[in-house]
């Protein structure tokens, strides 16, 4: 047990060796995109057509004014103690509209995801038992258009079906949780796509195991064959592939939410850009990719968990 | 090979649609039965006749000639940016899979960080340092695109620089170059073909994504993603400006995945039929 323990740790410190210069990277790039930016980012902060006074003011609020060792040491010991800057239009502090705003990503996110993996799975293990048969061609066909469809296009043409066409759901906003079905099926249509496709390929590996066989001449039903002892065995790449699924939701939403009009961080991020509101831009890109490593990073490690032949010796 | 392209069906369905889509980009002046840029305010939020197949937009362009137009961009956003893409990543991948150690390590790493931006948010990105535009937009598909050939190609450079081939090229004193670009380069082409076929779609993904937000192909040029934002204002009266151009993208993003896939089986007969 204390062996076992010991592995883990190692697992553990391993992947945090590894997290930690990629957070530290993308913490360095995130803060380095006002500098990239031609011409004077203060200048730009403040609006072509500012007083020199206020580009002045806007230069020592954010810092720009010190060498670009100590502001970034500024920014990320900022960043790491929850401090991200005032964003330049609304003058409160990034980190408060962040918190305002990710709980409608994240429902949107975590919903798609579940979406996503229950429909991916189902439709996966469907495609994979009915190998080359009608239902499995269908199946192959609708994933790959799923995976290619954009999703503000699929948005669209949800909103065209259900709200206008049905007046079933709710087109825009967020007031209810009726609000949250289209966004929701928008987002976890494509992922459900891919898992889909996934499970299908790996769960047609899985079934040509000699324990498959063994199991099927054991005389157990097909239903148990199938969900218990083959789907078992193909759950790890494509816990894996869902977890990678959720950090790419969150990114994704930054269409959605467009479409929708939800007051997420993805359309936040979007006017951000617009507005060239950089403190708010840099704080809501560094939570989003944060997350995203974060999540990886309990994906690799649930990983050690459930399948020992991935830790180290 | 060639041949067991050719014996795959919808390999050569999504080719044929990728062809068109070419074709169509190429002759389009030709084919554009108005000026995609010459606006009409009389009859401007139309609905469709037989003037205007697809209606016209909020300044009365013809909703056709500026989804025949649309079809240019596209393609030059997506091959520019996946060329480029292509050939800095393999230069990168190609370094570090041949250098090993620490610059290896050191590439890596920056392909990792990039890679943690995920989904369009990098190209969001770019975009906030760079500014809208068509330039910005394929610069901004590139630096999307990098570091995934990167690690693509250092993957399958890898592999082939540990085989015999390669160290008896480097045992007769073959230089650098050479091994790189006689040896391990034409044996690693079959995974960076794959990828940049379907990157060629993802690419027309991401940058009428970009469009859709207003942050990327800005108007007056015709684009399906820009088009598809104007074409939800008209919804409920003319659905069809807001189909069609997302039929559009989806149709050629299809042909790109199902034609990578099929080159895929084709490069690499060993995966092939039994595990399809």
């Amino acid at each position: 047990m204390t062996a076992a323990l010991a592995a883990f740790g190692r697992h553990v410190a391993r992947a945090l060796v590894h997290v930690v210069p990629v957070l530290f990277g993308i913490s360095l790039l995130v803060f380095l995109v006002v500098h990239f930016i031609p011409g004077d980012p203060a200048v730009i902060a403040a609006g072509l057509e500012s007083s020199p006074e206020v580009v002045e003011r806007i230069r020592t609020e954010l810092g720009l004014d010190l060498p670009l060792q100590q502001q970034f040491w500024r920014f990320l010991s900022g960043a790491v103690q929850g401090d991200l800057g005032e964003s330049i239009r609304t003058g409160r502090p990034v980190a408060q509209e962040i918190v305002e705003r990710f709980p409608h990503t994240f429902r949107i996110a975590l919903g798609g995801t579940l979406l996503a993996a229950l429909l991916g799975l189902l439709v996966g293990v469907t495609a994979a038992v009915h190998h080359n048969r009608l239902w499995d061609n269908l199946i192959m066909v609708l994933t790959l258009v799923a995976v290619s469809t954009p999703s503000y296009w699929l948005a669209l043409m949800l909103m065209l079906l259900f709200s206008l066409e049905l007046g079933l759901l709710p087109s825009i906003g967020v007031g209810t949780p009726l609000h949250y079905v289209l966004p929701i099926l928008t987002l976890g249509m494509q992922s459900a796509g891919l898992i889909a496709r996934m499970t299908r390929s790996t769960m047609l590996e899985v079934l040509r195991q000699e324990y498959i066989r063994t199991a099927r001449a054991k005389g157990l039903v097909e239903v148990v064959v199938v969900y218990k002892h083959a789907l078992r065995n193909t759950l790890i790449p494509i816990v894996s592939l869902i977890g990678l699924r959720f950090g790419g939701l969150l990114a994704g939403t930054v269409l959605v939410e467009s479409v929708f009009a939800i007051p997420g961080m993805g359309r936040m991020i979007v006017e951000a850009v617009l507005n060239r509101d950089f403190p708010l831009l840099q704080g809501s890109v560094l939570v989003v990719a944060t997350v995203f490593v974060l999540t990886n990073l309990l994906v690799d490690l649930v990983y050690g968990v459930v399948d020992p032949r991935l830790r180290p010796a | 090979m060639l041949q067991r392209f050719r014996a795959n069906t919808a390999a050569v369905g999504g080719a044929t649609v990728i062809a068109l889509f070419i074709a169509v980009a190429i002759v389009g002046p030709v084919l554009a039965p108005h000026d995609p840029l010459a606006q009409d305010l009389f009859s401007n939020y139309e609905s469709s006749s037989w003037a205007h197949p697809l209606g016209t937009d909020h300044l009365g362009r013809d909703n056709l000639s500026r989804m025949i137009y649309g079809a240019r961009v596209s393609l030059t956003i997506s091959v520019t940016s996946v060329v480029l893409g292509l050939l800095i990543g393999m230069a990168i991948g190609l370094v570090a899979a041949y250098s090993r150690g620490i610059v290896d390590a050191f590439l890596m790493r920056v392909v990792d960080m990039l890679l943690a931006f995920p989904d369009i948010l990098l190209a969001i990105a770019i975009i906030a340092v760079l500014g809208e535009g068509i330039i910005n937009t394929i610069i901004a598909v590139v630096v999307y695109s990098v570091p995934q050939f990167a690690r693509i190609v250092r993957g399958a450079a890898l592999a082939v620089i540990e085989t015999d081939f390669v160290s008896a090229g480097r045992a007769l004193g073959a230089s650098h170059p050479r091994l790189v670009l006689r040896h391990i380069v034409p044996n690693c082409l079959s995974p960076i073909v794959v990828h940049a076929t379907i990157m060629l779609g993802t690419a027309i993904l991401i940058a009428s994504g970009l469009s859709f937000l207003g942050l990327g192909v800005q108007p007056p040029d015709p684009e399906w993603g820009a088009m598809l934002s104007k074409g939800r204002e008209l919804l409920r009266s003319t659905p069809i400006a807001a189909v069609a151009p997302g039929v559009a993208i989806t149709a050629v993003v299809l042909s790109f995945s199902i034609v990578g896939d099929g080159l895929r089986d084709a490069l690499d007969p060993k995966l092939e039929r039994e595990v399809r």
